[in-house]
């Protein structure tokens, strides 16, 4: 039987009238049309849906919609702060991190997470976070010269740089 | 076939999903952090009516350290905490190890300790699109008459790939399982039947609420290692956890060695620990070969003889490192 | 390249900013008023006659708007090959035969996605299953069940584009499962066999792998009110799209238009016209509304197209210096189903091998083979992976048979510019393969770790490094045969470019925008691109075929000098001064030597208005793939033209070799590509990165795992593509040859850097631990399996 929910979605509420078999994804994309979360596998094997619940990367393609509300939603939509890219949006910009494209914003979110909780990471623990986030065109070289790149300058910016 | 109508609940409480647990019974589906229903769901093999979710239940997220220095776990903590967590680290290794392989990171978040106890088991054949089934008769898995990989016994046998059970064995580790009935506490091994119809011995209307470590013995270190094409996103090929204690020379007091991946249950290499006991820690030239030959029969696999050798190289494996995490808390 | 203000650098990508907000509109994200939910039916035979389907149900269900099955098309066949010797072979949707697991029989428009799931659950399909075969080698044996009983000749797409027809059109009866056959034979082989020192033959297999981008395929029709057939599509070369979607529906190629979508990802696995497209396009026609047909992951997989199952046997001469006097190359594959391009990639394996060794006697034989597995479709080299496997792996193994250094051995055997290829004509005007090999061996210090490991030894991990070189071509005389573009100007000095080009990541906007800015003098950010639509850009080559840096690229830089041109022709009427004297640069037209002498673009352009009856000034430019070939060569013979430019590459691999678990570890993978000029190095790169990770997926991970024609992987758990955890330090290095007939000296990229790497691995393997695996993927199954028989031979 379908329910009224609220979701939090990029600071803002939408009530929406839902099935408890739709996914998160599918309420983004169909319903709210925020199309920036993608349907690449349905079944959170390649990170193209990836969006944030309470700061942490998540599947929305395993998230059932209801499932999802009273938590706070941020979609690749809500970073760039009012026409200002975020600075992991900036770096894959300048570093050519992106290709075709599909991946890029389950990879920046998944980034913007990592640097949150660790502002200076390693190689390594970069591979590491994003090891959930296939991409199939850039062999992730540069992906990881752009999440560097973007840690340098937010922790540049954080001193007061 | 059309989703049946699904129902969705969202109890507050432990007490009442155990009563919605025990009102609709076999038709309804634990939700945790839905890594495996939701999958299921979706490709048509769930069968459920009812979904129960724990969201707003608020105990058992908990990782806190009992009066006895035994380590409690509530089931519904996700796998990334677990990973992540000082107090398990050093309780045992091996869980935040295998918690941390465990998925990829996208899920950890949400996979929980719970779930994955209870994961469901894998098979080339059930887990498949509705669309994809439909090329032959349905295995027993789905409610068919056959299994497609044990032809001539005609049992299921879907393999068991969650991590953390064997972590948990090595440990020695107790469940809490909260019924109608009441609550009870089981060995980890004891959640287990070894049918790959249904691998749970736990009833349809029960919750598995707490995982208990007991305090570790002095000189006992463990390790989790996984075999697999790809370090995250992939199921093991075999996941291995050893707990070893030594005694006072340095040689195993007691080594427990643990699998899963292999068969329709996670289960210890009984023989190999019997044969490690008392012994020096094996070193670089032992290769489990014991292991490889008492391993018994293994489905679901392109290469058998491989996957049996690897079984004993990684037990061995996991010993040393066990071991040598053991000398290191001393 | 310090000459250049634009080409040449690493500039950001004009479609970055789009992407990294979500903003870039993919075709599933297109989204219209009314606009229905389309799903197919397909087979879960892999050979059946349909005796009866039965839609009633489906058109009753409430919420349904059209429903099509193989009786809506009776008689269309289409076919990504479709010529006089191989006329198109599939039906959209199935008539009375289903030939391969996923073979569309229906398809159905509804107002959701559950709705058209039922409906599908609705249709009855009457199925007689036949005997089916599922290996080349079980199709070619007498007696084997044929996959397809009749050839239908008719007008086929290569009469269309004038080659010479055939008068039959009666069904042909066939007698065999061989699709395709390439032939070619030159030099004396028996003599070439004779004086040679010594010869060698080894037998490689390649498994099916799956392109896998991440996007799915995808495909959003609608009909609108003068008629017209406007489609969204996940898809690479849109005219040659147009071309044969407007055949398929009968109409006129001016009624179909494709508008621009981004592409998410397709390295060759969306050009065919799919039964999906047409089936779309047809639902939106019978109902009247926009209909979407999104593939699951699963379709895209396993029913759309996949690379080939194909084995190589190689039996070659040499001398004592290692230099090949005859080579004797058979290749089988496993087409599939339906033709799909099996007669492109035999005669490719064939193309893409004689440029990188010179072979005075050659025989060649390659055959494509239906069987009732899925159909085979191009995939990022195209044959050349699997054929350069082959070969390298081969002469790795006579390097070590003559005792002679492996890079040795092929720079003894490289060509050179200048050289002419045998049996096309083609001229290699740039090729700097020995440079790359070179290169490739220094960077990956070959001198110091090659031979260095003791195979025999007790030491558990073991380090070795192989390498491999490549060639491919940069466009062959393909529909539409060549690029046009246009370039506007803008009252303020800017420009539109309008290119036919798709973007699917390869970065073609960007450069060909670069490509425009510098030919015109003015910075990138006043280039805009408008790109990838039919009905407002010119013909464009389509860039599955190699051609979007030296064939589309050259279209932009000739119309970007036509604007040129008639500013300069203007300004010199305005400053009193000969285009001679003149320069244009940063949007001023300057008298060359005469500081402040000069006029703005936007002067120019508004005095041209004014005075030259509103010429607004705009540019035109166009260049033919191959100027001096009409067709595409044979493919059965693989005479004719061919390409005006090959790209080469050449790549070392270091590999450390677990010799308990047989696991691999790649720590360094050097390419050096000659892309004869890089006009964007930071796009170059990105485009070896990729084809390095690809190659290495498909080397040692990636299988489709296909049982008596069912993939038994078709999702992204199984199906395992490298991720972050798998990438080894790459050197991507970049050779300048100077193509001349490249836009800025530039040639392929984007392909190139695949080819090489499998026997690189597989050669490092080697010399790592002494095991010679000719099987991919290289896994640790079969390199512990060849270990122990060697540990056991040797005790």
């Amino acid at each position: 039987m379908k329910r009224l929910i609220q979701l939090h979605v990029n600071g803002q509420a939408h009530d929406l009238v839902v099935d408890p078999a739709r996914t998160l994804l599918d309420v983004l994309r169909d319903q709210l049309g925020l199309t920036g979360a993608k349907r690449g596998c349905g079944l959170g094997a390649c990170g193209a849906c990836t969006v944030l619940l309470d700061g942490r990367p998540a599947a929305a393609c395993l998230t059932l919609a209801l499932e999802a509300a009273g938590q706070e939603i941020v979609t690749i939509e809500g970073l760039a702060e009012g026409g200002a890219l975020h600075p992991v949006q900036e770096a894959f910009v300048e570093t050519g991190a992106v290709q075709c494209g599909f991946c890029t914003p389950g990879m920046v979110l998944s980034a913007k997470s990592l640097l949150e909780r660790c502002p200076d990471p390693e190689p390594e623990e970069i591979r590491a976070a994003l090891a959930g986030n296939v991409c199939r065109c850039t062999g992730y070289v540069k992906i990881i010269d752009a999440v560097s790149l973007a840690a340098r300058r937010m922790r540049g910016a954080a001193s007061g740089d | 076939m059309p989703e049946a109508a699904l129902e969705y609940h969202a109890p507050e409480s432990l007490d009442e999903a155990l009563e919605l647990l025990a009102r609709c019974g076999p038709r309804a589906a634990l939700l945790a952090g839905g890594t495996d229903v939701v999958p299921a769901l979706k490709s048509g093999v769930l069968g459920k009516e009812h979904l129960v979710s724990l969201k707003r239940i608020r105990e058992f997220r908990d990782i806190a350290l009992g009066e006895r220095g035994e380590l409690r776990i509530g089931a519904f903590t996700p796998l990334d905490e677990i990973a992540s967590s000082a107090a398990v680290r050093r309780h045992c290794a091996a869980l935040a190890e295998a918690a941390g392989r465990a998925v990829s990171p996208l899920l950890r978040g949400r996979a929980t300790l719970g779930g994955n106890l209870c994961l469901d088991t894998r098979c080339w054949y059930f887990n498949q699109s509705e669309a994809w089934r439909a090329s032959r008769a349905l295995c027993l898995k789905a409610g068919g008459e056959r299994c497609w990989v044990n032809e001539t016994r005609n049992t299921c046998v879907a393999l068991f790939c969650a991590e953390t059970p064997p972590a948990l064995m090595v440990a020695g580790a107790r469940v809490d399982v909260r019924g109608p009935a009441g609550a009870r506490t089981i060995a980890v091994d004891a959640l287990y039947s070894d049918d790959g119809l249904a691998p749970l011995r736990r009833e349809a209307v029960e919750i598995v609420t707490t995982v208990v470590l007991p305090q570790s013995p002095p000189r006992w270190g463990s390790t989790y290692l996984k075999l697999a094409t790809r370090d995250s996103i992939d199921f093991p090929l075999l996941g291995v956890a050893a707990g070893v204690q030594l005694d006072a020379e340095g040689r195993i007091a007691e080594a427990r060695v643990a699998l899963t991946g292999a068969k329709s249950a996670p289960f210890r290499l009984t023989q190999f620990e019997s044969e490690l006991r008392g012994g020096a820690v094996p070193d670089e030239s032992e290769r489990g070969e014991s292991v490889a030959r008492s391993i018994g029969m293994l489905y679901l696999s392109d290469d058998v003889p491989y996957k049996r050798r690897l079984a004993g190289l990684l037990a061995a494996e996991a010993v040393r490192r066990a071991a040598q995490n053991a000398k290191e808390t001393a | 390249m310090s000459e250049y203000s634009v080409v040449g650098k690493p500039l950001p990508r004009v479609d970055a900013r789009e992407k990294v907000t979500g903003g870039a509109n993919y075709a599933a994200d297109i989204r219209l008023p009314g606009m229905l939910c389309g799903r197919i039916l397909r087979s879960p035979h892999p050979h059946a006659r349909i005796a009866s389907v039965d839609t009633s149900g489906a058109e009753r269900l409430k919420g349904v708007h059209a429903v099509l099955t193989g009786r809506d098309i009776a008689g269309l066949r289409v076919a990504f090959v479709d010529t006089p010797k191989y006329p198109a072979d599939e039906p959209p949707f199935a008539l009375d035969r289903v030939r391969y697991i996923g073979d569309e029989v229906a398809a159905v428009a509804a107002v959701d996605d559950a709705t058209a799931a039922e409906a599908l659950s609705l249709i009855r399909v009457d199925y007689e299953p036949l005997a089916a075969v599922f290996s080349a080698a079980d199709a070619l044996k007498p007696g084997a069940p044929l996959v397809h009983e009749f050839d239908y000749p008719g007008r086929t797409i290569w009469e269309d584009w004038g080659a010479r027809g055939r008068p039959q059109s009666d069904p042909i009866a066939r007698r065999d499962n061989i699709a395709a056959r390439t032939f070619v034979e030159f030099g004396d082989l028996g003599a070439g066999f004779a004086v040679a020192y010594h010869t060698r033959t080894d037998t490689i297999e390649v498994a099916p792998v799956a392109h896998a981008p991440l996007e799915p395929h995808a495909a959003l029709a609608y009909w609108d009110a003068s008629g017209k057939l406007n489609m969204h599509v996940a898809s690479m070369g849109i005219f040659y799209k147009r071309f044969v979607l407007a055949k398929a529906l009968g109409l006129p190629i001016s009624q179909v238009r494709i508008l621009k979508s981004y592409v998410g990802g397709a390295f060759g696995g969306k050009i065919d016209v799919f039964p999906y497209e047409i089936g779309a396009a047809l639902l939106a026609r019978k109902s009247g509304r926009p209909v979407r047909i999104e593939l699951s992951r699963e379709e895209s997989l396993a029913t759309t197209r996949m690379d080939f199952h194909a084995t190589v046997r190689v039996k070659t001469g040499v001398r004592r210096d290692g230099t090949i006097t005859a080579q004797d190359i058979q290749v089988i594959v496993d087409t599939g189903a339906y033709r799909g391009t099996g007669p492109v990639v035999v005669f490719l394996c064939y193309s893409y091998n004689i440029p990188v060794y010179r072979v005075p006697a050659q025989r060649y034989e390659g055959l494509a083979v239906y069987t009732n597995n899925p159909i085979k479709g191009p995939k990022r080299g195209h044959g050349a992976p699997f054929i350069r496997f082959a070969v390298d792996s081969h002469m790795d193994m006579i390097a070590q048979d003559l005792g002679i250094d492996a890079v040795e051995l092929m720079l003894r055997n490289a060509r050179d510019a200048g050289e002419v290829m045998p049996t096309s004509g083609d001229v290699l005007r740039s090729c700097g393969l020995k440079d790359a090999i070179t290169a490739a061996a220094r960077d990956g210090d070959w001198a110091s770790k090659r031979r260095r490991s003791n195979w025999s030894g007790p030491e558990r991990y073991k380090r070795g490094v192989g390498i491999s070189a490549c060639s491919m071509f940069s466009g062959s005389p393909y529909y539409p045969f060549g690029s046009a573009a246009v370039v506007k100007m803008h009252d303020d000095g800017g420009a539109t470019v309008f290119a036919g080009t798709v973007e699917m990541g390869q970065g073609s906007e960007t450069t060909l925008a670069q490509i425009a800015a510098e030919e015109l003098g003015v910075p990138l950010g006043d280039i805009r691109m408008i790109s990838g639509d039919t009905e407002l850009t010119p013909i464009e080559f389509g860039s599955f075929l190699s051609g979007g840096a030296f064939v589309t690229g050259k279209a932009v830089k000739l119309a970007a000098a036509d604007a040129k041109r008639q500013l300069l022709e203007m300004a010199s009427r305005l400053l009193e001064a000969d285009v001679a004297d003149l320069e244009a640069r940063d949007k001023v037209v300057r008298v060359k030597g005469v500081p402040g002498h000069g006029l703005g673009y936007a002067e120019i352009i508004a005095a041209s208005v004014k005075q030259a009856n509103a010429d607004p000034i705009i540019g035109k430019g166009h260049h033919k793939s191959v100027p001096a070939a009409e067709l595409h060569p044979s493919l059965s013979t693989a005479k004719g033209r061919w390409t005006e430019a090959y790209g080469f590459a050449a790549q070392l691999a270091e590999v450390e070799v677990d010799t308990w678990t047989g696991k691999v570890r790649v720590l360094r993978l050097v390419t050096y590509h000659d892309c004869g000029f890089a006009l964007n190095p930071q796009i170059v790169e990105g485009q070896i990165e990729g084809c390095v990770s690809m190659a290495l997926g498909q080397t040692l991970q990636e299988r489709v795992d296909l049982r008596e024609g069912q993939v038994f992987n078709p999702d992204f758990i199984q199906y395992r593509m490298p991720l972050t955890l798998d990438t080894p330090e790459m050197v991507s290095g970049m050779i300048h040859s100077d193509e001349p007939q490249g836009p800025f000296g530039a040639k392929e990229v984007g392909e190139g850097a695949v080819s090489g790497v499998m026997a690189a691995v597989a050669n490092a393997v080697y010399d790592a631990a002494g095991v010679r695996v000719t099987r991919l993927p290289i896994t640790p199954s079969r390199i512990l399996a060849r270990l122990s028989k060697t540990e056991a031979a040797a005790r």
